[in-house]
């Protein structure tokens, strides 16, 4: 779980400006920044809807390449520590 | 319901024909009786009626698909009768079929095609193989008039059967309902995913979208689509429960728009 910040258009944003509504949700568990940005959070309509309001294919690679780079890091932190993945 | 064949190369409403087939990214501007806009930017170079898929196609050729369950009905000749039933339009491009929307000029004003995948819980078009239990020991039931689901122990889960192409189209508009007023909101939901999930804790959603609570009857919400489109699993969630105490969730339609 994890808080992200709602504007008055239902898009989602990782940190708040100040002037955002902040929710938890744990949607976004092992999202990247950007790939949350690419979100709406909207009840406006008396339930909850998620969606993404950015081209779902952008989004889908922003989260790919954050997650290939987590794993170099990775690989990188245990060679460090004498292990080689 | 028989189906009706009429194929021709797009142009106006010659001979006896009383309707067009018009294609464009907006409206057109004069419309006539019966009119049928295609909503496509790929120009239509024919059209065809046909309730199953058309063994010859080519660049750009429109497939508009009849039957029983359409909501549009007219009579395709100036003179004598030829009822005509379409349901939606798919356009040949790129290699494939792909789904246009598509509106008919009637009584003066644009009516929707509605493209029903599940009507009072019967599945068609992309759903045709229906629902099956991505969580194991999901309960799927057909009632009359809607499909229930439940699940007697763990969280539960149903899933498309196939993917649903959305392409073209915004958002997919369900009538149904979590039939029971306590327990957590939170695990009865609709989803989109690019592989079945097994509960509404999968994490990896596309879209995810709560679905309304009512004890007297289904209550209409909507999953918005990727605008670059792209194909999904439909699935429903829901929390363990017995079932029988009314648990449940009940689908009734599902269209998409």
């Amino acid at each position: 779980m994890r808080n992200i910040y709602i504007d008055s258009e239902h898009k989602c944003h990782p940190v708040d400006d100040g002037t955002m509504t902040p929710v938890e949700t744990d949607f976004f568990d092992g999202r990247c920044d950007e790939f949350i940005e690419g979100y709406c959070y909207d009840t406006s309509r008396g339930y909850l809807q998620i969606y993404p309001w950015k081209p779902y294919s952008e989004l889908d690679a922003v989260q790919r390449a954050y997650e290939k780079q987590m794993l170099a890091e990775y690989a990188e932190a245990l060679k460090v520590v004498g292990v080689t993945v | 319901m028989g189906k009706a064949f009429l194929a021709k190369s797009n142009g106006g409403g010659g001979g006896g024909i009383a309707f067009r087939v018009i294609g464009g990214t907006s409206a057109p501007s004069s419309p006539k009786p019966n009119d049928i806009w295609i909503n496509t930017g790929a120009e239509i170079t024919s059209y065809i009626f046909s309730a199953i898929e058309p063994e010859g196609y080519a660049k750009g050729m429109v497939w508009i698909s009849t039957g029983t369950e359409s909501t549009i009905e007219f009579n395709a000749l100036k003179k004598n009768g030829l009822m005509v039933y379409p349901i939606s339009a798919k356009q040949y491009v790129s290699g494939t079929w792909v789904d246009k929307t598509a509106k008919s000029f009637q009584n003066g004003a644009w009516v929707d095609w509605i493209n029903y995948l599940c009507k009072a819980g019967v599945c068609k078009g992309a759903l045709e193989n229906g629902f099956v239990a991505a969580q194991t020991t999901s309960q799927i039931v057909l009632e009359s008039g809607y499909i229930k689901f439940y699940n007697p122990s763990v969280n539960g889960c149903i899933s498309s059967a196939d993917r649903i192409d959305v392409t073209g189209f915004s958002k997919i508009v369900i009538l149904g309902r979590v039939a029971f007023s306590t327990g957590s909101g939170a695990r009865y939901t609709a989803r989109l995913d690019t592989s079945k999930p097994t509960d509404f804790n999968t994490t990896g959603a596309v879209a995810k979208v709560s679905i309304p609570i009512s004890t007297t009857e289904a209550q209409e919400f909507e999953v918005p689509v990727p605008s670059d489109g792209g194909e999904y699993y439909l699935s429903f969630t829901c929390g363990g429960s017995s079932g029988s105490n009314g648990q449940y969730v009940e689908i009734v339609d599902i269209i998409l728009e």
